[in-house]
């Protein structure tokens, strides 16, 4: 009679994860299959072929693809990106992370307000940037009254500045996400071993490194991977504020991918791009993650 | 050092370390105040310079151009921004209901039983880190076969795709913190699964499924991408709307461009105040602890 339960049981629940499973696979397996193919054909929409009849050029758009400067400067364009947004967005979270695990007045006021960007809307975000930037906004205001001179760059459409209003809007809306991630990390440290430090004689500094830190380092770990992978994909912004431009200097690679597949439909070739970027950052984020968590992994 | 010293010292630590936090409060408030403040500005004050911090002039004109397409004050005129709005409400709770019952269901097996599917953590997480622009396509050519394209229910398909491993993993932790004795009384009591499920399991992660409701919510609220590829003519996103506007008028429509930003922005800002606290704990697919 048990076993006649526990085959109920199971069949229960291979029918509770059926569409789980069934959604699975026709929204992430089956487009990940196609992309495989799509990489090793030559497939481009406007030729009038049909995805299965064009022609197998096997590795050719991987080959072509790497010799392409475009595509290796929006790589790295991205890459700087990111790392310049992760680096301040560190900066920034951990400080408000640890006043605020302090004693603060007002805490739980000031704790879901500085975590309202997270919710913004991507393209509300560059709205917000486009007004403060724009060439009669208050930054240009306010950098004249610095300089005691007219300032009047126009941000979005100069050579050199174009990345700046977009890395800053980047760190605004991502800030939020690494400061309640240390923040939840912080909270789970003993205050007893802290007291004890102090009375020690150490200083904010020695007990950040000597006692926090080691503690952080696999939360720290999780956050670098998450953010990194929302920066690969930063697209909303870009596609409101500048179109990759001037010429590509704002073009990230998703941009890149975009333009590309969408505008010149060249699927096949983005199709071998996108398997290279999956392909770095599998790698990257393995040898990132070894390299913070040490011998514990 | 006297004690008396050292509280005079501390105190003014205390002080300082307040007047930094609000500092950088405030001044991280900033572009969203500008936004504010801008909506309510006549067109008269969109690019004057100085720029005016405090609109000298209030006006509601641009929330009723948003609202109707038109307002006395503009010389264009344009569809209203309800219809998108309602669009999005409707796509979006429409997606965030079904991700959130598939979820509850594979969740549930993945929780009690201990089972492995398609749905293993890794496999949930690298398309993740594929890009999605890439994956987009096949989605295209599939979605021309079964004619999704531009189509309510096509979205909805791609939103609950798109948000189902959040879902599942999100509910999957909260499931697993579900007390053992409980499942274990049910089952004495004669309780079927589905009787564990439905009246033991949800009331017990009622708060879990509130928070996850809300967030896969906003990740459909604010999604562009897919609306822009999949179905940006007929099924128009309020995103969409505020991309259309900035691109058909340069930009340069301040006041009505902020408005709406406003009005999108609004609901979602009310979601995540209310599920602060697990914001994180969703944008890191539930494996940092709560």
């Amino acid at each position: 009679m048990s076993n006649q339960i526990k085959r109920k049981t199971l069949q229960l629940n291979k029918v509770m994860l059926l569409p789980t499973n069934v959604i699975m696979f026709f929204l992430i397996i089956i487009p990940t299959i196609l992309v495989i193919w799509f990489s090793l054909v030559n497939y481009q929409p406007n030729l009038g072929l049909n995805f299965w009849q064009s022609k197998f050029i096997f590795l050719e758009n991987y080959i072509k693809i790497l010799q392409d400067k475009a595509f290796l400067y929006a790589f790295l364009r991205t890459i700087i990106i990111s790392v310049i947004c992760i680096i301040v967005e560190f900066v920034i979270g951990l400080l408000i992370a640890s006043i605020l695990s302090g004693e603060i007045l007002g805490k739980k006021i000031i704790f879901p307000i500085l975590i309202i960007p997270l919710m913004i809307p991507p393209i509300v975000v560059g709205n917000n940037f486009w007004l403060i930037f724009s060439a009669n906004g208050p930054v240009n205001q306010i950098i004249s009254n610095i300089l005691n001179r007219e300032f009047t760059v126009s941000w979005f459409s100069h050579p050199q500045f174009s990345i700046i209003p977009i890395i800053l809007s980047e760190i605004w809306h991502w800030y939020p996400l690494i400061f309640l991630i240390l923040f939840s990390g912080l909270a789970n440290i003993s205050i007893s071993e802290i007291r004890a430090a102090q009375i020690l004689g150490a200083n904010e500094w020695q007990i950040f490194w000597r006692i926090k830190f080691p503690k952080l380092k696999g939360i720290i770990a999780i956050a670098l991977v998450i953010r990194m992978m929302e920066a690969l994909k930063v697209f909303d912004i870009i596609h409101l504020l500048t179109r990759g431009g001037p010429g590509t200097n704002t073009e990230t690679i998703s941009y890149y991918l975009f333009k590309y597949g969408f505008q010149y439909g060249r699927v096949s070739y983005i199709s071998a791009g996108a398997w290279i970027i999956l392909f770095i950052s599998l790698i990257s984020f393995s040898l990132a993650l070894r390299s913070i968590l040490g011998k514990e992994r | 050092m006297s004690s008396k010293k050292l509280i005079v010292k501390n105190t003014s630590r205390k002080v300082f370390v307040h007047l930094f936090l609000y500092i950088i409060t405030a001044s991280l408030l900033f572009p969203l105040f500008w936004m504010i403040m801008t909506s309510f500005k006549p067109s008269t004050e969109w690019v004057s310079y100085p720029p005016t911090w405090i609109p000298n002039d209030p006006t509601l004109s641009n929330y009723i151009f948003i609202l109707f397409g038109t307002s006395g004050n503009f010389a264009r005129t344009y569809a209203s921004a309800v219809v998108p709005y309602l669009n999005t409400v409707f796509v979006s709770v429409t997606a965030t209901f079904i991700a959130l019952v598939v979820g509850v269901l594979g969740s549930y097996s993945l929780s009690r039983f201990r089972t492995r599917g398609v749905s293993s953590l890794i496999s949930i997480i690298m398309p993740r880190m594929f890009p999605p622009m890439a994956m987009i396509i096949p989605m295209m050519i599939f979605f021309q076969v079964i004619r999704a394209i531009d189509t309510y229910w096509g979205l909805i398909i791609v939103y609950i795709g798109f948000t189902l491993p959040y879902s599942v993993f999100m509910l999957k932790g909260f499931m697993d913190n579900v007390p053992k004795e409980y499942t274990e009384a049910a089952m004495m009591d004669g309780l079927s699964e589905w009787q564990i499920l439905l009246k033991v399991w949800i009331p017990v992660i009622k708060n879990g499924l509130m928070t996850t409701a809300l967030f896969l919510l906003i990740l459909n609220w604010t999604e562009y991408t897919f609306a822009l590829t999949l179905s940006s003519r007929e099924v128009e996103t309020i995103t969409l709307t505020l991309a259309k506007l900035f691109s058909n008028e340069a930009g340069t429509y301040y006041g009505p461009q902020s408005a709406l930003g406003i009005l999108a922005a609004i609901p979602t800002i009310i979601f995540g105040i209310f599920i602060h606290k697990y914001l994180a704990y969703g944008f890191t697919f539930g494996t940092l602890k709560k």
